[in-house]
């Protein structure tokens, strides 16, 4: 079991894991903001506080990708 | 209603008679602080329709069933494995390795945070999808997620045939169903409301709108 951890965090596999890793986040994030704006720009189909609330929710979860690249990428 | 006699409106009040919100927002009557774009000053939006809430059970279950997949897993691997489970939940799976709980708690974080994006995604796929009836017209406003927005109208002058489909269990169940409207135009094109609630008195009001629209009573 330990071999799964370790081609996970150490080497040049661990490297080559983090990166792709990050990059399926940034991807994540790349989609996120498309939707983000999408919204923005559609038609109100109902109330103000209803639609930014939609916008938030995508706003909260790209923090949560960034706090996971930070946890990541960050040596803690 | 600036363009429209008094009568004309009483006589859609008759038809819909207040503001209304059925089946968790798939049918709202009068629908308040909608807009869309190009709407006239004198447009009044009547209805507001989307498919069918329950047509989202198939997605919202898929959710719940990935959200508790790691539960499921834990618990299995307590039965069938209770050394393993012993050893993760006290974090000496990890001795001897480099990967921590931080990079557990990432890993965690990255699933649920995929959840959340599918959730979020099919929620407004499913929302911004709607049908509106105005006193002038009818639009479909088509999200399409990551490639932009199709917006299809109608005049309601040139309805010349509707047609209401209701067809297999779920939708007999929950009272649901396609409305397909045909126009006069040169195409001849179809308008197609998919899977709305409540198809016949959809399709009977839709009726009585366009009577109101081209000769001005019920």
């Amino acid at each position: 079991m330990n071999i799964i951890f370790n081609i996970f965090s150490g080497g040049v596999l661990g490297i080559l894991m983090k990166f792709v890793f990050v990059f399926v986040i940034l991807v994540h994030v790349a989609i996120l903001l498309i939707v983000i704006k999408q919204i923005h720009q559609a038609d109100r189909v109902s109330s103000l506080f209803t639609h930014k609330l939609l916008e938030l929710i995508g706003y909260i979860n790209i923090v949560i990708l960034i706090l996971i690249v930070l946890l990541i990428a960050l040596p803690i | 209603m600036l363009d429209q006699p008094a009568n004309k409106m009483d006589l859609v009040r008759h038809v819909l008679p207040r503001n209304d919100s059925r089946h968790w927002g798939s049918l709202v009557i009068y629908p308040q602080n909608v807009h869309f774009a190009f709407q006239k000053k004198s447009e009044k939006i009547y209805i507001l329709t989307r498919r069918h809430f329950i047509t989202n059970s198939g997605w919202i279950l898929k959710a719940i069933f990935i959200m508790i997949l790691p539960f499921i897993a834990l618990i299995v691997m307590d039965a069938f494995l209770p050394d393993y489970f012993l050893q993760l939940t006290t974090g000496e799976l990890f001795a001897g390795s480099n990967f921590s709980m931080i990079n557990v708690l990432a890993v965690i974080l990255l699933y649920y945070s995929f959840i959340i994006t599918y959730v979020w995604t099919n929620y407004i796929v499913w929302f911004q999808n709607v049908y509106l009836i105005t006193n002038e017209r009818m639009i479909h406003t088509e999200f399409r997620l990551m490639s932009g927005t199709k917006v299809s109208e109608a005049p309601l002058d040139n309805i010349i045939d509707i047609t209401q489909e209701t067809y297999g269990l779920f939708p007999a169940l929950f009272n649901y169903g396609n409305v397909k409207v045909q126009t006069a135009t040169a195409m001849k094109s179809r308008f197609n409301f998919k899977q709305i609630p409540d198809p016949s008195w959809f399709r009977s009001v839709l009726y009585e709108l366009v009577k109101i629209r081209t000769e001005g009573e019920p």
